[in-house]
């Protein structure tokens, strides 16, 4: 098979769905077949990967990490919806000051961006997968 | 000779085949589903990606006239449906089936459609080149 170029679409929370583990799973495949993840992009539930104060039991895989350190050693990008996230209280320094907010929590490598993103990487890439 | 006849079939299943489906199949007035779908289509007509809509099952609900949001407080996606049309999305496929699961006619939608048969559907669902399905 020709190596392909792969969007990734993630819609479903982690913990509650299983649409961040098998999207990490998938990603890792591609990579590791020689296929490009050209972008990764965060949507509705999803965008809660991105919670940098998740703290789940040590002995459980940390998805939130997980990405990031699939992300580092890739140069992907983690781009999340910002209106998806602002929506679920997900948001950055910025948009903490714009919104008056005392906190943030935007995890490191993610990205707050728009839907153009998504339909960019549609776009651009052989196939879009979305993980829900 | 057969090269030519190949291209021209490709050129008129390209004007006709998207870039993007949208998939509705959540009924109105429950989660933000509706709401992130519509956002995303309309997003992706401004980036003119031939961009359709697709109501399936108890997605038709969406279309329904007579919804009341503010009731439940809510703020419904009626305006942005009836907004398609300045946003160059005007290919909308209704599920012929669900409209008769749910005693609906096309008279009592917010949009004009198309109604689809099964066959009709499967023939956008499988030549579109994304599915979205919210």
């Amino acid at each position: 098979m020709t190596d392909k170029t792969f969007t990734l679409n993630i819609c479903g929370a982690p913990y509650a769905s299983s649409a961040p583990l098998s999207a990490l799973r998938f990603a890792k495949a591609a990579l590791a077949a020689g296929h490009t993840i050209q972008r990764v992009f965060f949507y509705q539930e999803g965008v809660m990967l991105a919670n940098a104060l998740s703290c789940p039991p040590q002995d459980e895989i940390n998805l939130t990490k997980a990405w990031q350190t699939l992300a580092t050693a890739h140069q992907l990008e983690l781009t999340i919806c910002v209106a998806a996230a602002l929506k679920r209280g997900i948001v950055d320094a910025k948009e903490a000051a714009r919104f008056g907010l005392a906190h943030h929590n935007l995890a490191e490598g993610f990205v707050l961006t728009g839907l153009g993103q998504l339909v960019d990487g549609m776009a651009n890439a052989d196939r879009t997968v979305t993980f829900s | 000779m057969n090269d030519s006849l190949n291209t021209a079939k490709k050129t008129a299943a390209n004007e006709t085949n998207f870039d993007l489906l949208v998939v509705f199949t959540q009924p109105p007035l429950t989660a933000s589903f509706p709401k992130e779908a519509l956002d995303l289509a309309l997003v992706s007509s401004t980036f003119e990606q031939r961009t359709g809509l697709v109501f399936l099952g108890a997605g038709v609900l969406q279309l329904h006239t007579m919804q009341q949001p503010d009731l439940l407080n809510l703020k419904g996606t009626q305006a942005m449906l009836k907004a398609l049309a300045l946003y160059d999305i005007d290919q909308v496929f209704v599920e012929q089936q669900a409209l008769l699961d749910y005693n609906l006619t096309a008279a009592e939608l917010l949009l004009p459609v198309q109604i689809c048969n099964s066959e009709q559907l499967q023939q956008h669902l499988a030549t579109s080149r994304n599915l979205l399905t919210f």
